[in-house]
């Protein structure tokens, strides 16, 4: 009988683990040599995000990891950058669950003195034209410099630059919409209130964890 | 030679499958919000298309009929995970942000398995591969004409690039999944009226396609008298 035929349980169920281990090779290979592409991939973004919130910086910035709670006890992972030594800044990252379609990643570079330098949402689920442009940072093509260049440096984007350098009010920064002063945008409410409100806990965590920071990796000035 | 050219053409626009099959509405609707990602949601899945239909082409002699589906869905469910890795390894960090969620619903995606079953299964290898690149072309092409009117519409951009500088306030219907919705009914309407008033000029009858025709359908007909 012709195995096209075959209509034996115990055949038909061989056959489909034969295919299944086969399917399954296939993917160990292929995973095999992807592996190292993937995660050199990962590093290199990784790396790219925090050259760009942080000033120049010559240690292994991951050896030493901090965990500070913040006052929503969020856990905000610190790490130090130095340059000869000396600490010029600190990469912090707080993940915010409540984004209008899921969590809200945000890596800030924050200064010595606990100030933020500059904040990237590197991963985000929000609105696609609306709360999405809210936490992307890209330097507009139109069709008159669409030859030029691309500028050095991070690309503008106002709703994550307002909190630079600013001192952290004593219950956060609040959008506008809520009776505070940071800025929101129409129709991205709950966005602007997950981007401000992480903000908001970073600098928080800073402030009251100087003690811990400073043992860490010896002190905010 | 003839038949491969015919075969591979059929997919770009008399079986289009987005327009004509209306298979894989989902990554037609969910994902082109923008160009760039319709355009790399039809590469990814024209890759996977190619693959699978040549696989499967050369393995159903040999696959027991009561168990091909699973086969099927097993063998392009690898492919899947393979360019799944690919990217992960090797595209821009941007596209993979944006697809990486997407790339495992191609395993769902009805016009893999739909040419699997309807195509490859049928025919010899070499054809199986130039449906898979026709249909595959097709999907693409598809995906990025419908991602370039509806970022267009939202933003005045194309490809990311700002046609109409002096459009500041975005426009949100057609990037949302409604819009996607009622640009995708435009088209096809567009498409059947032209193609029903060829058929009258030429003097034929016109049949919809499959699955688009009038005749389970009696919402004309409400509110009329019975003739």
């Amino acid at each position: 009988m012709k195995i096209r035929d075959n209509e034996n349980l115990v055949v038909l169920g061989i056959f489909l683990a034969l295919v299944s281990l086969l399917s399954a090779l296939v993917l160990a290979v292929v995973s095999g040599f992807t592996a190292r592409p993937i995660s050199a991939a990962k590093k290199a973004r990784e790396a790219q995000a925090l050259r760009q919130i942080l000033p120049e910086f010559d240690n292994d910035i991951n050896a030493k990891t901090l965990t500070l709670k913040s006052p929503a006890k969020w856990r905000i992972q610190v790490r130090a950058a130095r340059k000869n030594g000396k600490l010029v800044g600190y990469a912090a990252l707080a993940v915010n669950p409540a984004g209008y379609a899921g969590a809200v990643k945000m890596l800030a570079g924050v200064n010595p003195d606990g100030t933020i330098r500059a904040i990237l949402v590197t991963e985000q689920h929000e609105t696609p034209g609306l709360g999405a442009e809210l936490c992307k940072r890209q330097f507009s093509r139109t069709i008159f410099n669409l030859t030029e260049p691309t500028p050095a440096g991070l690309p503008p984007n106002r709703y994550l630059d307002q909190f630079n350098g600013r001192k952290v009010p004593a219950k956060g920064w609040v959008i506008s919409k809520d009776g505070g002063d940071a800025l929101y945008h129409t129709g991205a409410t709950v966005t602007s209130r997950a981007i401000a409100k992480s903000a908001s806990e970073i600098a928080l965590a800073f402030q009251k964890g100087r003690r811990q920071l400073s043992k860490a990796f010896g002190g905010v000035k | 030679m003839k038949k491969i050219i015919e075969t591979f053409c059929k997919g770009i626009w008399k079986e289009n499958p987005v327009l004509v099959l209306l298979l894989g509405t989902c990554p037609t609707l969910a994902l082109t919000t923008s160009a760039t990602n319709g355009a790399g949601m039809g590469l990814a899945t024209t890759f996977v298309l190619v693959g699978s239909n040549f696989v499967i082409s050369c393995i159903s002699g040999i696959v027991p009929r009561k168990i091909r589906i699973p086969v099927y869905i097993v063998v392009i469910a690898t492919f899947v995970t393979v360019v799944d890795l690919l990217l992960q390894a090797y595209a821009p960090a941007s596209l993979y942000a944006a697809l990486g969620i997407f790339i495992p619903l191609i395993v769902v995606n009805c016009i893999v398995l739909g040419r699997a079953e309807a195509f490859a299964s049928k025919h010899n290898p070499l054809l199986s591969i130039f449906d898979g690149l026709g249909m595959g072309l097709g999907f693409t092409l598809t995906l990025t004409m419908l991602g370039i009117i509806r970022e267009f519409a939202t933003s005045g951009t194309v490809f990311g690039v700002k046609i109409i500088t002096a459009w500041t306030t975005d426009f949100l219907l057609p990037g949302s999944a409604p819009g996607a919705f009622i640009i995708v009914g435009v088209i096809l309407a567009v498409r059947n009226f032209l193609k029903a008033r060829a058929a009258v000029k030429a003097g034929r009858l016109y049949v919809p396609p499959a699955g688009l025709d009038c005749r389970h359908c009696n919402i004309c007909s409400i509110g009329k008298d019975d003739e």
